[in-house]
């Protein structure tokens, strides 16, 4: 690595860091939909308890109660991901700016990881073209933005095992064969694995089409009795390292998992179908002209076609990369696997995409006839272009929907977080409560993360669970209502509200009464008005 | 690395700290040298004494540690009573273990040459 490397890592790094931490700069309040909230409730009371956790906490044990075979309060997640958030509260001294630090940085990791690949296979040029459209691709942002960033985090590292399984295996066939290459692959999957079981999904299929195609170009396996102990070695390490969080995968019970096997037709087309993801994700998440500039999708194509006529080694990584994306795209065709969980892999297709666009205008650029020393003035005006182009066309949109994102109401506000704060301190670890007034599903939920107490937003009904032990209690919550009441559908909300807290709490006293909120204690029924 | 590759380095490294403390203060530099100690450092201590280049240190380092250097902190847990004292511990046992296996090596290659030399 050279001047010039570090120089472009940090721009990178500082362009990214300055836009993707856009949503907390102003506000320091956490933000994202209810998945967020679930897994900073897995992390935060590690730290607050200064003990990593092996069963989850009362508090969030009760809000999927059921979902793994392995029993209540059994983890859903192996050790890291959640424990790194507390060990980011440790290290950065504080709750939430922290983790959230940590958070953003490890979503855009995949500039980083698709960056080192590229450079390495291919030199700076295409490599920053590649890192510079990952800080604009929308589809990771999305993902960071609502909260499935275990998936991102896991999703991230596919470039750099990809690297190392290369670097062995072109090794190997080279005659430069290096065992530490393939002990670094080992332990990479191992560390998604424990991650997230999705982006592992990903690798296998890569790396299974890349040593496909390599031992069809070389006509051997890359396997001798001079290596084999490597692979024997290699493969225990990591056996040993997931083997006792298998089960933790092996317990969840995942509903969408499953769906009908589609249509071959369905090969032909790279996303899946419109209309068979309704509710789980939207359109402008899933179809492709959605992300890509066609003039960048005109490039990739460019870049598929130019790795076909060229396959080198690096090139056959780079197909096999693209192998295994479209294989795990089309799940619904092989397998019958549902449209919601298949687009979760998509994020998986960027850093792919821009890395085909990056080596395809380096390429094209040597393609013409000019001394070398033109070329390289020709590849920076190249990236100048580049990076022009996306500022001009990516970046605005992309720099809104940050700055904008869970603004205003839609995030838990300052009362709400006070409140959480003395729910924290004043009432029983195993307290329930219901939230009624709070504007959104994720306010509530993130309500429960301040307060290490289980809170519900209430559905007009109470919960008679028989696994709940403890005290249960009510919020009424006029908070966001306060400020809405220019608007006569909130204020006539407001009355609805007031009504029904004169109906159940009328004779009771607040247990908590402070910026338009109050705690009640549940002593009979709870009831909506007719 | 030459020298004024880590002149740069250090350069650039102030300036990410630099941002960092103007969007976050003291929070937003304590969470990324955090990062840096925890992630790269213990691992990158391991892996100096493999043949690898000096990028795919940083980064195998940080790769790495984002789940392994949490797993080993876990497990260390187990036996520890506080978080915070298993991080610190996992911290100086890995950065020990790297420079015990850079004395090892070390040790080994010297015995060889020596043998060599016989």
């Amino acid at each position: 690595m050279n001047s010039k490397d570090i120089v472009l890592i940090t721009i990178l790094f500082l362009v990214a860091f300055s836009l993707w931490t856009l949503p907390f700069q102003e506000n320091p309040l956490p933000f994202g939909e209810g998945d967020s909230a679930w897994h900073f409730a897995n992390g935060d009371p590690q730290f607050i308890n200064d003990e990593s956790s092996v069963r989850m906490p009362y508090f969030i044990g009760v809000w999927y109660y059921s979902l793994s075979k392995l029993g209540p309060f059994a983890p859903e997640y192996p050790p890291p991901n959640h424990l790194n958030y507390a060990l980011m509260q440790i290290v950065g001294g504080e709750r939430f700016v922290a983790p959230f630090i940590y958070i953003a940085i490890t979503c855009f990791l995949g500039i980083f990881a698709t960056f080192f690949l590229i450079r390495k296979l291919y030199g700076s040029v295409p490599a920053f073209i590649a890192g510079f459209g990952l800080i604009y691709s929308v589809r990771e942002i999305m993902l960071y933005l609502w909260g499935q960033r275990p998936t991102m985090v896991s999703f991230v590292m596919i470039p750099m095992i990809l690297y190392a399984l290369y670097s062995y295996v072109h090794g190997y066939y080279t005659n430069k064969h290096k065992p530490i290459y393939l002990y670094l692959f080992f332990l990479l999957v191992a560390g998604q694995f424990l991650l997230h079981i999705q982006g592992s999904v990903i690798t296998f299929l890569c790396s299974f089409m890349f040593m496909i195609f390599m031992i069809a170009k070389y006509r051997k396996l890359p396997i001798s009795k001079s290596n084999a102990k490597h692979y024997v070695i290699g493969i225990v390490v990591l056996l040993v390292l997931i083997v006792p969080f298998v089960p933790i995968y092996y317990g969840l019970e995942l509903g969408e998992a499953s769906g009908e096997r589609v249509s071959v037709t369905r090969l032909l087309k790279w996303s899946v179908e419109p209309g068979t993801y309704q509710g789980s994700y939207p359109d402008s998440y899933v179809q492709i002209d959605s992300h890509y500039h066609p003039l960048l999708l005109l490039l990739v194509g460019v870049g598929v076609i130019l790795l076909l006529v060229r396959r080198k080694d690096t090139d056959l990584l780079i197909l096999g990369w693209l192998a295994g994306v479209y294989l795990a795209l089309h799940f619904d065709v092989f397998l019958g696997s549902s449209s919601p969980r298949i687009i979760r892999m998509m994020v998986a297709e960027p850093p792919l995409f821009f890395s085909l666009i990056g080596i395809a205008l380096t390429s094209l650029v040597g393609f013409i006839p000019a001394k070398k020393q033109l070329k390289n003035i020709l590849r920076i005006g190249v990236v100048v272009l580049f990076v022009v182009f996306l500022l001009q066309v990516k970046a605005p949109t992309v720099k809104s929907t940050l700055s904008g994102a869970y603004q205003g109401l839609s995030r838990i506000n300052p009362h709400q977080f006070e409140v959480s704060e003395w729910m924290m301190e004043n009432l029983p670890e195993d307290a329930l409560l219901y939230d009624h007034g709070a504007l959104t599903y994720p306010k509530s939920r993130w309500m429960l993360v301040v307060s290490n107490r289980h809170i519900n937003k209430w559905w007009g009904t109470l919960r008679n669970d028989t696994y709940l032990t403890g005290p249960q209690y009510f919020i009424m919550d006029y908070s966001d209502l306060a400020y809405l009441q220019g608007n006569q559908q909130y204020a006539q909300q407001t009355k609805e509200l007031q009504a029904f807290e004169e109906h159940n709490f009328g004779n009771q006293t607040a247990i908590y009464d402070k910026n338009n909120i109050r705690i009640y204690e549940i002593i009979g029924e709870v009831r909506d008005i007719a | 690395m030459k020298i004024d590759n880590r002149i740069v380095a250090g350069v650039c490294l102030l300036i990410v700290l630099g941002l960092a403390a103007h969007l976050f203060q003291f929070t937003g530099v304590r969470t990324i040298i955090g990062m840096l100690l925890l992630f790269v450092v213990p691992a990158y201590m391991i892996l100096d004494n493999f043949d690898l280049e000096q990028d795919e240190k940083l980064f195998f380092a940080f790769f790495i540690s984002i789940s392994l250097f949490t797993l080993f902190t876990w497990y260390v847990d187990r036996i520890l009573p506080s978080l915070r004292l298993s991080l610190a511990v996992s911290f100086i046992l890995l950065v020990c273990g790297g420079y015990a296996l850079k004395r090892y090596r070390k040790g080994r290659s010297h015995k060889q040459l020596s043998e060599g030399a016989k």
